[in-house]
């Protein structure tokens, strides 16, 4: 097992899947989209390390969700009335044809995690935005406005346990009869209004701390991590697309 | 000597105010010049320096006439950032000036939006961590930092940027007393870069400063002159300690206590996730009742982690804590407590001061009819009068830390728990906090206070205990620190 995954540079990866996306959410069958989850498992697991706590649940978990969908789902999916059962559960009944449609959903939700998964456990965010800054063109103001956005969610995770024990503090020993007041209730409610104001006000601030520190002065920054477009790259691109293309043209042919 | 910062009759005035924050004033700032910029919580020292680092006119909604130049170009005619090529700013509240994920990436974020090399930014970037004390820590994620790390942080992406003139504002608030002197001492080895800044601890600034600008209640330039060589030889830490000499009630005049233990903690340890590493482990302390106790610590030793167990308001991993109720017995919940955190702003509910005030007292089953009484009491002795209708998120910072601290007293709580009440507060200030603190330990109440400032703590401190290892050390404060700076 090696990191090669992780060295490619992410718009080969992410060019690569998107339109396998496409492919998968236009997709009928139960092949297709159960053949891109299969493929895209193997090349994260054979092409990266992943600790053995994410590689359980990729191997057993995924299959295991699709399941959970296909069963579910199955009992909402109307079949055609003369078809016997295969088995029920008091009310709740399970036909072939129905089972099908929803394994077909299930399968085609589990690809999409798979694709998302293979891509974003190999991809460093902020690798991304340099590679799209370095090699699309994108403007480095709006791929800092994402990773700045990106950022913002462990900051507004603090926040919110550091209001949780301030409202906790100021609670503490009173009255028990005031103690679940509906005053507190409603400040319970309002915490996520808190915090998106106190956001508003954290993004206006780090908005002017950035313009204090020269964002915005020039029309390019200076990019101490390179993400070249490699020819290496043009190969892993290619390639993906075709173990991706190859998948879609057996299952389609089988099917 | 041509000026560097040129203000000419600068009057500015916040968009839905109707008084100027500053009023028509006039100064200038040499090159190589350092000037210390004093003057009453409120009196617009924050706003004039955002109208030196030129957000005020340009980012925040707040009109300026007069003018502000810089090496003879008005500051109205260029952009924040073109400004910031000259001007390094930091600002109040650290927390809102850290844009990236990774400490070396935030300091390298300024000199990389100015096109330096990459071998030039790196170097800076490092050798600026390097004089924070923080080159250990340029792969951490700034979120998992102590609020006195990410305040150092903020320092070297300022120092990085190795600006011709530096505005502080309170850089050293959060900061322990070795990092707080060190920044003075390379400060005061500055010859070339000019500087303007706040600081509420004037007797570090005073030793290294060559000017003082003072400003009044109304926003007036009231004294612009130049700080005699005399005081400049004096070591800072003798000047803090001269700013108030024989205060009344001091500690030292105060009787032993012998009170029974108001919390017992016993082998504490506690972590943010099972996976991280502690902040506390096997910390044990009694704290007396009805005393003043100091956490001390440097930057991220657990000060505010252990403030929270003690509080009851963290649920230890290990160990446990107890509190004494009125009747003697020992709990394991805490009695009423009022509480201060680090960032005032995360303990206002309400949307003005006067019922933020109201709203704590009624839970503490103060009487109806004394309400209206204790809420302008607590406004008077907090110096809040006139604020009681204003929002509370739309004060000064001073004022939100003194609301926070008001809100904590309201009530008269058993117990207080105070993160870094005197950040940020003038010397007036810190002294009525003083006199409040002391009259409460009087009354019976338990003071637990984490701050830097060892003035506050040679003033008031019956106990101090030190954070360190994520254990707590007693140390003995008259002994130890008592004949210092008196």
């Amino acid at each position: 097992m090696t990191e090669v995954l992780r060295r490619v540079n992410p718009l080969a990866k992410y060019g690569a899947v998107l339109p396998v996306f496409v492919a998968v959410i236009l997709s009928k069958g139960l092949a297709l989209p159960a053949g891109i989850a299969l493929a895209s498992v193997l090349v994260l697991l054979s092409c990266s390390r992943q600790p053995l706590r994410i590689a359980v649940w990729v191997v057993l978990g995924l299959p295991l969700l699709a399941a959970t969908f296909m069963m579910s789902l199955a009992v909402w999916t109307p079949a055609p009335p003369t078809e016997a059962p295969l088995f029920a559960l008091g009310p709740l009944s399970w036909s072939p044809t129905a089972m099908l449609t929803a394994a077909a959903t299930g399968a085609r939700i589990a690809a999409i995690l798979a694709l998302a998964l293979m891509v974003g456990l190999t991809t460093d965010t902020r690798a991304l935005v340099r590679a799209a800054v370095q090699n699309l063109r994108l403007p480095y103001r709006i791929g800092y406005a994402a990773l700045i956005a990106f950022e913002f969610v462990p900051h507004l995770r603090t926040e919110f346990q550091t209001i949780r024990l301030a409202h906790r503090a100021r609670y503490a020993a009173v009255a028990a009869s005031r103690r679940f007041e509906l005053r507190r209730v409603l400040g319970g409610l309002t915490i996520p209004i808190a915090i998106f104001a106190g956001g508003i006000r954290h993004a206006e601030r780090v908005a002017v701390s950035m313009e204090t520190r020269s964002f915005g002065l020039h029309e390019r920054r200076t990019e101490r991590a390179q993400e070249p477009f490699l020819r290496s790259d043009w190969l892993w691109f290619i390639g993906l697309l075709a173990l991706y293309a190859a998948v879609i043209g057996f299952t389609l042919r089988s099917s | 000597m041509t000026a560097l910062l040129r203000l000419e009759a600068v009057t500015i005035t916040y968009q839905g105010n109707e008084t100027a924050t500053v009023r028509d004033l006039s100064a200038h700032l040499a090159a190589g010049e350092k000037v210390l910029l004093q003057g009453p919580s409120g009196a617009g020292k924050s706003t004039l320096l955002a109208a030196v680092s030129g957000i005020i006119p340009h980012s925040l909604p707040a009109e300026l006439d007069g003018t502000v130049s810089l090496a003879g170009e008005d500051l109205a005619t260029l952009t924040v950032p073109a400004i910031s090529r000259t001007v390094g700013t930091m600002f109040q509240d650290a927390d809102a000036q850290i844009v990236t994920g990774r400490v070396l990436d935030e300091v390298c974020f300024a000199l990389e939006n100015q096109l330096l090399d990459p071998e030039t930014v790196e170097h800076r970037a490092r050798a600026a961590l390097a004089s924070v004390g923080l080159a250990d820590l340029e792969q951490r994620h700034p979120g998992t930092l102590s609020g006195g790390q990410r305040q150092r942080v903020v320092l070297a992406c300022v120092l990085a940027m190795r600006p011709r003139l530096c505005v502080f504002d309170e850089p050293t608030a959060n900061l322990d007393r070795a990092a707080a002197e060190a920044f003075y001492l390379d400060l005061g080895t500055w010859r070339d870069r000019s500087v303007l800044l706040v600081e509420h601890h004037a007797g570090r600034a005073l030793g290294v400063v060559d000017r003082v600008w003072e400003l009044d209640a109304g926003g007036r330039l009231i004294r612009d002159e130049a700080v005699p060589s005399a005081a400049r030889s004096r070591p800072p830490a003798a000047a803090s300690g001269a700013a108030v000499p024989g205060a009344p009630g001091g500690r030292r005049d105060a009787p032993v206590r012998q009170e029974p233990s108001a919390i017992i903690a016993e082998a504490v340890a506690w972590a943010p996730q099972e996976t991280a590493p502690p902040v506390l482990r096997d910390f044990s302390l009694d704290i007396r009742g009805g005393g003043i106790t100091a956490l001390i610590g440097g930057n991220g030793a657990g000060k505010s982690t252990a403030l929270r167990i003690l509080a009851g308001l963290l649920r230890p991993t290990a160990g446990r804590v107890r509190w004494r109720a009125r009747d003697g017995s020992l709990r394991p919940r805490p009695p009423a407590l009022g509480m201060v955190f680090q960032n005032p702003e995360h303990q206002f509910l309400g949307t003005s001061v006067g019922g933020e005030l109201g709203h704590v007292l009624r839970l503490r089953g103060t009487a109806r009819p004394r309400i209206a009484h204790e809420i302008a009491a607590l406004l008077e002795r907090f110096g809040l009068l006139g604020c009681a209708r204003e929002n509370p998120f739309l004060l000064s910072g001073g004022q939100k830390r003194r609301l926070s601290v008001a809100i904590a007293f309201a009530g008269h709580p058993e117990l207080l728990l105070l993160d870094e009440p005197s950040y940020g507060q003038d010397p007036r200030n810190v002294d009525l906090l003083l006199g409040e603190l002391r009259a409460a330990a009087a009354a019976g109440c338990t003071v637990l206070v984490s701050t830097h400032d060892r003035a506050l703590i040679d003033r008031c401190a019956d106990d101090v205990i030190e954070v360190r290892d994520g254990r707590a050390h007693r140390e003995q404060p008259s002994a130890a620190h008592g004949g210092a700076g008196r």
